[in-house]
């Protein structure tokens, strides 16, 4: 459903919440699960060196994080107490399902018709699933 | 700037914009936690190519053949450890702050390459003991490297599911097999091309792959 009080063409383009996951759907969000889902299932990732990769302050990433944890889509363990500590955070299945239906619903998007005159960026984005044709 | 803007960014996000963010995201955390195999077989190819190279320089007018000579394992030593720090760092680099069954994979592949030279060295050594002609000896410790080296690219591309690596770890089984056919002293050539050239193509390609 569109959303904002732009032009028909940018109303057109923007999407919400009930097209896309609310929860992935922020910038920080959807770079922790996507940064989080280059993992192998069975590892994780220390908050220190999630911290690095994403580039954002540790209290904004523990409010992202969570708000993806009351999700179930990341699960964080910590070891150790202390400066010799570790956190680490890890993409559960619900996580890694959300991730490739929001993928789906953003290939689905980008393939509509309101996005059509953006077609030729579409091709840009081989990482989603679905044809480009 | 404008990155730090959109992480701050709260309202949401418009459909390319969200593609977008995925496919840096996806294409950075790959950059950061991933071994770069072009990187480990640009590294490979060089060590190879330097290597052997010099090994075959100090060999080539020998009549008779008496092996290598000081110098050139002098190099060799020099370019290995250089070799093997960087290798070292290549490796160590994407598994920092990374818990779990690719971080004892990693481990398990890395201690795989000394432990395999190891074993075919002394198995060369004891050929010498034997009383083994001193050809035989350095042929069997030349094959080592790309023997044992081609063993654990093989296990790496079933681990990792990589097709480039398993036709780099092909490649260097095959050159060093077919390499030894060529004698005690042109063998080193070949290694030095054959096993040095083919990690540099297998580099080039890899990469431009990744870029296209």
């Amino acid at each position: 459903m569109p959303a904002g009080g732009g032009g028909p063409a940018l109303a057109a383009a923007v999407v919400t919440a009930d097209e896309l996951d609310s929860v992935i759907h922020a910038p920080a969000r959807l770079r922790i699960v996507v940064t989080l889902a280059t993992l192998s299932d069975d590892d994780d990732l220390s908050f220190t060196r999630l911290q690095d990769i994403i580039g954002l302050t540790p209290g904004n990433l523990i409010t992202h994080l969570r708000k993806l944890e009351d999700a179930g889509y990341v699960a964080t363990h910590k070891a150790g107490n202390g400066t010799s500590g570790r956190t680490g955070v890890k993409l559960t299945h619900t996580g890694r399902a959300a991730l490739d239906r929001y993928r789906a619903v953003l290939r689905e998007l980008l393939d509509s018709p309101a996005n059509r005159s953006t077609r030729a960026s579409r091709l840009e984005y081989p990482h989603l699933p679905g044809k480009t044709s | 700037m404008k990155d730090r803007k959109v992480l701050d960014h709260t309202a949401p996000m418009d459909v390319q914009e969200a593609a977008l963010i995925d496919r840096d995201s996806r294409k950075r955390a790959l950059n950061e936690l991933r071994v770069s195999t072009p990187l480990l077989f640009l590294v490979h190819g060089l060590v190879f190519f330097l290597a052997y190279g010099a090994l075959w320089l100090s060999v080539r007018d020998q009549h008779p053949y008496r092996g290598p000579t000081g110098p050139a394992w002098g190099a060799v030593v020099v370019v290995v450890f250089i070799g093997v720090m960087t290798r070292i760092a290549i490796i160590s680099r994407p598994i920092e702050g990374v818990r779990g069954r690719s971080v004892v994979q990693a481990a398990i592949l890395g201690m795989a390459l000394p432990l395999g030279l190891t074993a075919l060295w002394v198995e060369a050594a004891a050929l010498d003991h034997s009383g083994a002609s001193r050809p035989l000896v350095f042929m069997l410790a030349f094959a080592a490297p790309p023997l044992v080296l081609g063993l654990v690219f093989l296990a790496m591309s079933a681990v990792q599911a990589d097709w480039s690596v398993l036709a780099v770890g092909v490649w260097l089984l095959a050159v060093a097999a077919g390499g030894a056919w060529a004698g005690p002293e042109t063998v080193l050539a070949v290694y030095a091309l054959g096993c040095g050239g083919g990690c540099l193509l297998a580099a080039a390609v890899r990469r431009w792959l990744l870029r296209s």
